[in-house]
């Protein structure tokens, strides 16, 4: 590819063709300060057009900020016309890859531009591997999902305030489900276990009842639990999960409750925890006892000695407790 | 049995059994060297299952035709043997573990039955009871309509006195069965739900009423029956929707008939879930309150099953209160509070099965 340096008319450059353009970030302020004081560093890169005007390749911020500061020429890199367009996408990466990391949405629209030269995504990966992106195969599949997604999740993922895997599922709820799943995860910023739990909570109850899902975070009154001022942010969360697991899993909270119900009767002190099978699956009960001399050893045994023929501790071990 | 791709592995291409299939199917073919090929290209299928479903590779089985059931440790198992003829289904029920269990599936047939008869001969000389069955990684009966298999079977069964066979099945295919002799060694067996999981779970299947119609002949024609309420799944309403089943199953076959009875509540590996989220978007089984077994599967909340499992049981028990039932892969705990009794106490649940057997078989 052949490219030389040049002095170009700025007003010939036509910033509203975005053929090449990656960058999401849209502000000139820090740029314009920069290029004040220290000049153009790195110089854009343009496509000579047929009607003797340029095409930006890379360096939109730069070219829109040195005219805020009323430059009448820039020096360019230029690319003449008959260079074909794959070379010059992959420059537009290159140049802004090579220089700073690019956020999920400039990482999709990279994959978007080059998917239509490389439909393979092994080869593709291959191919954007040389201009600085490292992006595998899996997550090319992935960032083409993104251009589907609606412009408020784009700008989340863009400004890192929610993760890929949590934008591709919004993305495949209504607008106003994935609106309020925005609004809850802003005001409680929930790991993202729990912002992936609640989502597929939601989503199974929905399905489970044939109502939306915006229904089922009504329903739960989800956004009340968030504007309680009695509450603190982890007991909001630990909340809203423990009600949308009482809706998703009635049965099986109902039998947790009872459990805990029996076990406040039979009144073990702190050192000595009863620990039921997981999810009530196996058989095996364990215990763990905690003392520190033979005195409270002692009390434990004696504990444990009352406790081996009360009848709710019976009830405990043969898991009798759906009526309680 | 709708095929639009067959390919023919090199190997067995001058197989009588080949030559059967092909005159029979009648559709273009071809010839590979290696099964890589075809996985490749279902690889790249936008829906590689429901392609799976129509694209049959004839091949030589080049592992055991004979193998043990896949059971896990902790819960009970009835150790029985699986016929290894083939793989994958041309039905199509949602919960159907194959969908996850071939990487991608395929619908395969082996055709070296000249190394199938000897694995059976060598089973035949062993001085112990064998059950057996082909309806593991298929359905025992599909085939039939292309290659008539299972009446061959039937006949090899029909000459030793050591094995039964069980043919499971979710089709009607048993014409070819009914005017061969069979010596009771076969037990000839359906899978049954109820009519709602049937229409919305169980595509391409044949309903209650015919696959009940079909073992009726078969129970005309001497053969012993088997019937697996497997997968159970839970649903509002479905006690009494499975009463119904049960109801009907005893209008149309006597319980005197019937070997055994199994139940067994729908449980999956965890990556089944996105699968039939995926190509079953209507269906709720998935949505059940499942909790992950021992065994690393999904399976509905051990008191859920219990309380349900009692109910299927009592319904049995009104119109046969003597039928083996079992459960398939429960632990003690399910066992004891369900029917009451561990299998442990009559020698465990393979020996349970082998009586059955060969009470109704006459195998000894």
């Amino acid at each position: 590819m052949k490219i030389v340096s040049d002095t170009v008319e700025i007003y010939l450059i036509d910033l509203n063709d975005t053929t090449f353009k990656i960058t999401t970030n849209i502000s000139t302020d820090d740029l314009v300060e920069s290029i004040k004081n220290l000049g153009l560093i790195s110089t854009p890169i343009l496509k000579r057009k047929a009607d003797n005007g340029y095409t930006v390749v890379s360096g939109f911020r730069r070219v829109d900020a040195c005219r805020s500061l009323g430059w009448q020429h820039i020096d360019a890199r230029i690319i003449c016309e008959a260079e074909n367009n794959l070379m010059c996408f992959k420059l537009a990466v290159a140049d802004n890859a090579l220089n700073r990391p690019l956020n999920m949405i400039e990482q999709a629209v990279s994959i978007s531009k080059l998917s239509k030269f490389y439909a393979d995504e092994i080869i593709l990966s291959r191919e954007i591997k040389k201009t600085g992106l490292n992006v595998n195969p899996g997550l090319i599949k992935k960032l083409k999902k993104i251009n589907t997604l609606h412009n408020e999740l784009k700008n989340k993922l863009a400004a890192g305030v929610i993760s890929l895997a949590i934008g591709l599922e919004l993305g495949e709820v209504g607008h106003g489900t994935a609106t309020a799943f925005l609004q809850i995860f802003a005001a409680l910023n929930p790991t993202l276990n729990h912002q992936k739990e609640m989502i597929r909570l939601t989503k199974e109850i929905s399905k489970l009842n044939n109502v939306s899902m915006t229904e089922v975070i009504n329903d739960c009154h989800i956004m009340d639990t968030i504007n309680d001022p009695e509450l603190d942010r982890n007991q909001k969360i630990k909340k809203i999960r423990l009600k949308l697991k009482q809706v998703r899993y009635p049965e099986i909270v109902r039998f947790e409750k009872n459990y805990a119900t029996l076990l406040q009767h039979i009144q073990l002190p702190e050192s000595i925890h009863l620990i039921p099978p997981a999810d009530f699956e196996g058989n095996n009960f364990s215990m763990r006892l905690a003392f520190q001399n033979q005195d409270q050893f002692r009390d434990i045994n004696n504990r444990l000695n009352k406790l081996q023929d009360h009848p709710d501790f019976a009830r405990i071990l043969e898991k009798e407790f759906e009526d309680n | 049995m709708k095929i639009t791709d067959l390919y023919i592995d090199k190997e067995v291409l001058n197989f009588k059994e080949t030559s059967v299939i092909c005159d029979r199917l009648n559709i273009p073919s071809r010839i590979i060297n290696t099964s890589d090929d075809i996985y490749r290209m279902l690889s790249k299928a936008g829906s590689a299952i429901s392609q799976g479903k129509k694209t049959l590779f004839l091949t030589k089985n080049k592992g055991k035709f004979v193998r043990q059931c896949p059971g896990t440790d902790y819960y009970t198992c009835c150790n029985y043997m699986i016929l290894h003829i083939g793989t994958f289904c041309t039905m199509d029920c949602s919960y159907c573990i194959l969908q996850s269990y071939f990487h991608p599936p395929l619908l395969q047939f082996f055709v070296n039955h000249d190394d199938l008869n000897e694995s059976l001969d060598r089973l035949f000389l062993q001085k112990k009871l064998t059950r057996i069955g082909t309806g593991e990684y298929t359905d025992s009966l599909i085939w039939e309509e292309i290659y008539p298999f299972a009446e061959k079977l039937v006949a090899k069964f029909s000459n030793q006195t050591r094995t039964v066979l069980e043919l499971k099945t979710k089709t009607v295919n048993i014409e070819n069965l009914l005017s061969i002799t069979h010596n009771r060694k076969t037990i000839m067996s359906w899978s049954l739900n109820t009519e709602r999981i049937v229409k919305s779970e169980e595509r391409k299947t044949a309903g209650i009423e015919q696959r009940l119609s079909a073992a009726a002949k078969c129970q005309a024609q001497g053969y012993p029956l088997a019937f697996h309420f497997d997968p159970l799944i839970l649903y509002p309403g479905c006690e009494e929707e499975y009463r119904k089943i049960i109801e009907l199953l005893f209008t149309y076959i006597s319980a005197d008939n019937i070997v055994w009875i199994s139940l067994g509540s729908f449980r999956f590996m965890p990556a089944l879930k996105s699968i039939i989220e995926k190509r079953f978007t209507h269906s709720k089984i998935v949505y059940g309150e499942f909790v992950k077994g021992i065994d690393g599967k999904m399976r509905y909340f051990k008191p859920l099953r219990i309380r349900f499992y009692k109910k299927i049981v009592s319904y049995i028990r009104e119109f046969a209160p003597d039928i083996t039932v079992y459960f398939c892969m429960e632990d003690d705990e399910v066992w004891i509070k369900s029917l009451g009794f561990t299998p442990s106490e009559y020698g465990g649940l393979p020996m349970i099965l082998d009586k059955s057997a060969s009470r109704h078989c006459g195998i000894f």
